[in-house]
């Protein structure tokens, strides 16, 4: 009782103009847009007139009862989990290497294994899509030479491998960031363990496994955990790269969501999409909240 | 005394060889798109079309390059990007600095709450946004303007910078605020001569990150801009393939001008960045 | 204060009447215009030209790439944000006008003294035509054409003069064409991209006599025997007789015509508006031209028909429409169409043109009268959008035309049921 009213005489409302500057930002450009989504995902809207119908759930029944929508599930899904396990297993991998007391030179080491990450998404997927291309691209070629193709495949343009296509240039491009925060977890775990359980016998897969891996554990979730979040939503990759061609192969939600407003012109059906995916989202997060912030907090 | 670790012996040998080999590999792989980018651009058209694709370039030509510095918006379009990506970083570190001494520093009743819906903020699938902020801006007249890239990418960027740099001012301790106060400072000077000079990996950190995220955004800028006088580089250099004249040459030349300051900023910040990474503070 | 600036300026109005008696003062404006940005460059040389007789009209000109204009037009419209004058497309005009996004210009045009069932060919004027009323201004016409490489002809034992005239003449040739081998193939099919994938599809449905939409425009009418073998003809000169390069799925109309003038592909289909950079890029070609190929002496040669309108919008203030009609109207007299469509202009007056009575223009204005536009509905954007990606699931190996074209019937009705 007594801390209580010490903490209302300490709190000054003033404080909360700290706040409130980034607080207005958030808000307008993202909770209002989202509150206007989820609305209008209740909505039949007739855009030429600008006419709302309340529409119940008529927008929803809309979208799942439409194949390609039900496709673009299955893609986001096949993108999300088939890019975040390569981008991690890879980036934990290099890291552990790269984190090897026997290695020289680690700064100019990160530095160029850093360049993927860095460079702007639109160039990275204009530069691919050179390199796959099935007639000039680099890639047919090289494989051609090794001997692993006889014939140039179309990598973004085969129903069979564009998805695949795509997966790789975004492990190519997020593996890097794996390696920078799993590197930054690994120098962090303190050295007198290792040591101690050096002294206590353990071989360097040992000290692995029983030291480094539960120190570097939290930050492992919380990288797969962005990652998730980030491939899920992401849509400059794919829009620059195969529009979600060929025949909607690669169209995961986004650009579901993307091409349902801007070229249907159809609010309601991409307001209800914006929805699905918000909602997918939010169940990420909320585990991610759960597990990842409330252990560290515990710490 | 410590123990030292072991000196690199024999049994020592196979895995540093094993483990170069492999980062070898891997730099390889990472740097190839990179390094094609620039041979392709100096190529010239007949040779680009030319089979089989070759690592030689024949005729090194710097025509592409001269094509689009003085013939395209690409020009311009950097300067857009340039101005937009520093002006949003300057001011996400401003308003983020702020928010991060308020909740690092004050019991805000509600203030837990407010900053785990600001972790919420960060997950916002973009498109989800895409839509209604199109109609928002449209109505207020916000269209093909420099604000509407700069405001969409403040906003963008603020829940991963406020979380980093609370992580930062929180691990300062709070004597030295006072120390500081006591010496005469203001709360607002006590922030901006101790906790923020004191936590500059943690700005670097959120700084990067949101200059990178700006100067690559594309799915804002292409809608939300019309003119070449305020387009971006990012959507500049997408839109080569749609126009006239321009071919693969020409394309790789605008990405090598767009990738090179991105390069420079990391290349000039990695140390504090990589601080900032270590200092376990993108957490989330 | 104000009044020494009103006093001034009176000044200054003067002094620009004393010096130039063929200047028009009257009219003074600040416009907004939406075009392509193949016109940047150009527009501000014709505008400087303009102000010489209209010193106080100025314009302000935003270019858009072509890549996604559609989109973006609409949506910008939709939401208010829109210019005095548009750049548009024939198939987009009837839509905008229907939505009320464009004024009437014949009360405009009466007021300026311009006939414009005089000036603009009849074909073109119909693009915005809506219940006998005038939406739009047309400048530029084109229409679908085969281009193809002599050199390459006479290499692969072709007659160079002889132009395929049906479209069982393409494969033939495209077969002789690509045996030359290194990297060389017959014909430029465009698989990605969606108006420009679907030019082609809908070209050779046309050249099939097949109609996109019923009359009434409320059902799709491609679904038809002559509709699939269309498709499924497209599509097989990839998959089946292997006369187009592996990589036609990623291949617009640009990396086709990038393709051509390189010399690695015999012959592709465009219309005039690609020889510039066609002769930019290589400057020795031997080009010739066809106009489209038949199916058989069942159906006319027909190819899609494409071309650009100028429109005063909505947003233009009452007092500036003057203005804007008038730029309008100067940009697409006989003379300046000419300099401003590039390629073929929809103004009667051009015909006498010197560069279109002779040289390679010619066959492109010979291909006018086999030119046939797409409906001009609202929905057709979503439509050719259906097109394209089931033309990409023929193309891809996943689905036969007949399925293609029964999928993408059921999604057009299903809209237009909308």
């Amino acid at each position: 009782m007594q801390k209580n009213l010490i903490q209302i005489k300490r709190l000054k409302l003033g404080n909360y103009l700290y706040i409130l500057p980034a607080l207005l930002v958030v808000t307008l450009v993202m909770l209002v847009p989202l509150i206007y989504t989820l609305v209008s995902s209740l909505f039949k809207v007739n855009i030429y007139n600008n006419q709302w119908d309340f529409a119940g759930l008529k927008n929803f029944q809309s979208i799942f009862s439409d194949s390609i929508f039900v496709l673009s599930i299955r893609n986001t899904i096949t993108w999300t989990i088939g890019s975040v396990v390569f981008q991690f297993l890879i980036g934990f991998l290099i890291a552990n290497v790269l984190n090897m007391d026997c290695i020289r030179g680690k700064s100019g080491l990160r530095i160029a294994l850093m360049v993927p990450w860095v460079l702007p998404g639109v160039v990275s997927a204009l530069v691919w899509q050179w390199m796959y291309h099935s007639d000039f691209g680099i890639i047919n070629q090289v494989l051609k030479d090794i001997g692993v193709i006889s014939q140039s495949v179309g990598w973004l343009s085969s129903a069979d491998t564009a998805m695949m296509a795509a997966i790789i240039i975004n492990v190519w491009k997020m593996s890097p960031f794996v390696i920078l925060m799993t590197e930054a977890a690994l120098k962090n775990v303190s050295d007198d363990q290792k040591e101690a359980a050096v002294i206590d016998g353990a071989n360097s897969l040992q000290v692995f496994w029983h030291v480094k891996l539960p120190a570097i554990a939290p930050t492992c979730n919380t990288i797969i955990l962005l990652l998730t979040i980030w491939t899920m939503n992401a849509f400059t990759f794919i829009y620059v790269l195969t529009e979600g061609g060929p025949a909607h192969m690669t169209e995961i939600l986004s650009l579901y969501i993307y091409r349902t407003y801007f070229k249907s012109y159809n609010l309601g059906k991409a307001s209800a999409a914006s929805t699905v995916l918000f909602a997918f989202t939010a169940i990420v997060a909320l585990l991610y909240n759960k597990f990842v912030i409330g252990r560290d907090q515990e710490r | 005394m410590k123990a030292k670790p072991q000196k690199p012996g024999t049994h020592r040998i196979l895995p540093a060889v094993a483990g170069y080999i492999i980062l070898a590999a891997v730099i390889v792989v990472a740097l190839f798109p990179a390094l094609w980018m620039f041979i392709s651009s100096l190529k010239d058209a007949s040779e680009i079309f030319s089979l089989p694709p070759s690592f030689v370039v024949e005729h090194p030509s710097f025509e592409n390059y001269h094509r689009v510095l003085f013939e395209t918006t690409v020009p311009r379009a950097f300067f857009n990007s340039l101005l937009i990506s520093s002006t949003t970083t300057a001011l996400v570190i401003l308003i983020a600095s702020f928010a991060a001494y308020g909740f690092a520093r004050f019991a805000l009743p509600g203030g837990k709450a407010l900053s785990t819906s600001l972790l919420f903020g960060q997950m916002m699938p973009a498109v989800v946004l895409l839509v209604p902020l199109f109609k928002i801006y449209s109505a207020i007249g916000f269209i093909d303007t420099y604000r509407v890239n700069i405001i969409t990418n403040l906003a963008v960027n603020m829940p991963m910078a406020v979380l980093t740099m609370t992580a930062f001012f929180r691990s300062i301790p709070e004597e030295m605020d006072e120390a500081a106060m006591i010496d005469g400072c203001s709360r607002i000077g006590a922030m901006f001569r101790v906790v923020m000079p004191n936590s500059a990996p943690g700005l670097v950190t959120a700084g990067i990150f949101a200059f990178l995220n700006t100067w690559e955004e594309f799915m804002f800028s292409m809608n939300f801009v019309n003119s070449a006088k305020y387009k971006t580089l990012a959507v500049a250099i997408k839109e080569f393939k749609g126009q006239f004249i321009i071919d693969w040459g020409g394309m790789m030349s605008a990405a090598v001008v767009i990738s090179f300051p991105v390069l420079l900023v990391f290349l000039f910040c990695n140390k504090y960045f990589i601080k900032g990474l270590t200092s376990g503070s993108v957490k989330g | 204060m104000k009044k020494l600036v009103s006093l001034l300026l009176a000044a200054m109005m003067l002094l620009t009447i004393g010096t130039s008696l063929a200047e028009d003062t009257s009219i003074s404006a600040d416009l907004t215009m939406w075009t392509g940005t193949w016109n940047d460059g150009k527009m501000e040389e014709l505008l400087a030209e303009f102000q010489k007789t209209y010193p106080n009209i100025n314009v302000t000109f935003e270019y858009n790439p072509w890549d996604g204009m559609e989109d973006k037009y609409l949506a910008s419209m939709m939401s208010g944000t829109m210019p005095d004058i548009i750049d548009m497309a024939i198939a987009w005009c009837i839509p905008y006008a229907k939505m009320g996004y464009l004024i009437n210009v014949d009360e405009l045009a009466e007021k300026h003294g311009i006939d414009l069932e005089e000036t603009y060919y009849e074909g073109s004027l119909e693009t915005g035509l809506v219940d006998g009323k005038h939406y739009a201004i047309p400048y530029r016409t084109e229409v679908m054409t085969i281009i193809y490489n002599k050199e390459i002809f006479e290499k692969a034992g072709l007659d160079p003069e002889k132009a395929p005239e049906t479209w069982a003449d393409v494969v033939e040739y495209g077969k002789a064409i690509t045996a030359l081998g290194d990297g060389i193939y017959g014909f430029g099919l465009c698989g990605y991209g969606s108006g420009n994938c679907t030019a082609q599809v809908y070209t050779l449905m046309f050249s099939n006599g097949v109609e996109l939409l019923n009359e009434d425009q409320t059902a799709a009418a491609f679904n038809t025997p002559e509709g699939v073998e269309a498709l499924q003809f497209w599509a097989d000169m990839y998959l089946k007789e292997g006369i187009v390069p592996s990589s036609c799925l990623e291949n617009d109309n640009t990396t086709n015509r990038n393709l051509f003038a390189e010399g690695k592909l015999g012959m592709y289909m465009s219309a005039s508006y690609d020889l510039e950079a066609i002769y930019e890029a290589n400057p020795d070609i031997q080009l010739g031209f066809s106009t489209v190929p038949v199916f058989s002496d069942k159906y006319p040669a027909k190819a899609q028909a494409g071309g650009w309108d100028l429109g005063i919008t909505t947003a233009c203030e009452e007092a500036e429409r003057d203005a804007a009609f008038l730029f309008s109207a100067w940009l697409t007299n006989a003379e300046n169409a000419v300099v401003f469509s590039d390629t073929l202009s929809a103004n009667r007056g051009s015909a006498t043109d010197p560069s279109y009575t002779s040289g390679d223009l010619k066959p492109f204005v010979d291909a006018l009268e086999y030119g046939k536009p797409v409906p001009g509905n609202i929905n057709m954007n979503a439509i050719t959008d259906i097109i394209y990606n089931e033309s990409q699931a023929v193309l891809a190996g996943m689905k036969d035309a007949a399925t293609a074209l029964a999928d993408a019937e059921a999604q057009v009705n299903d809209l237009l049921a909308q």
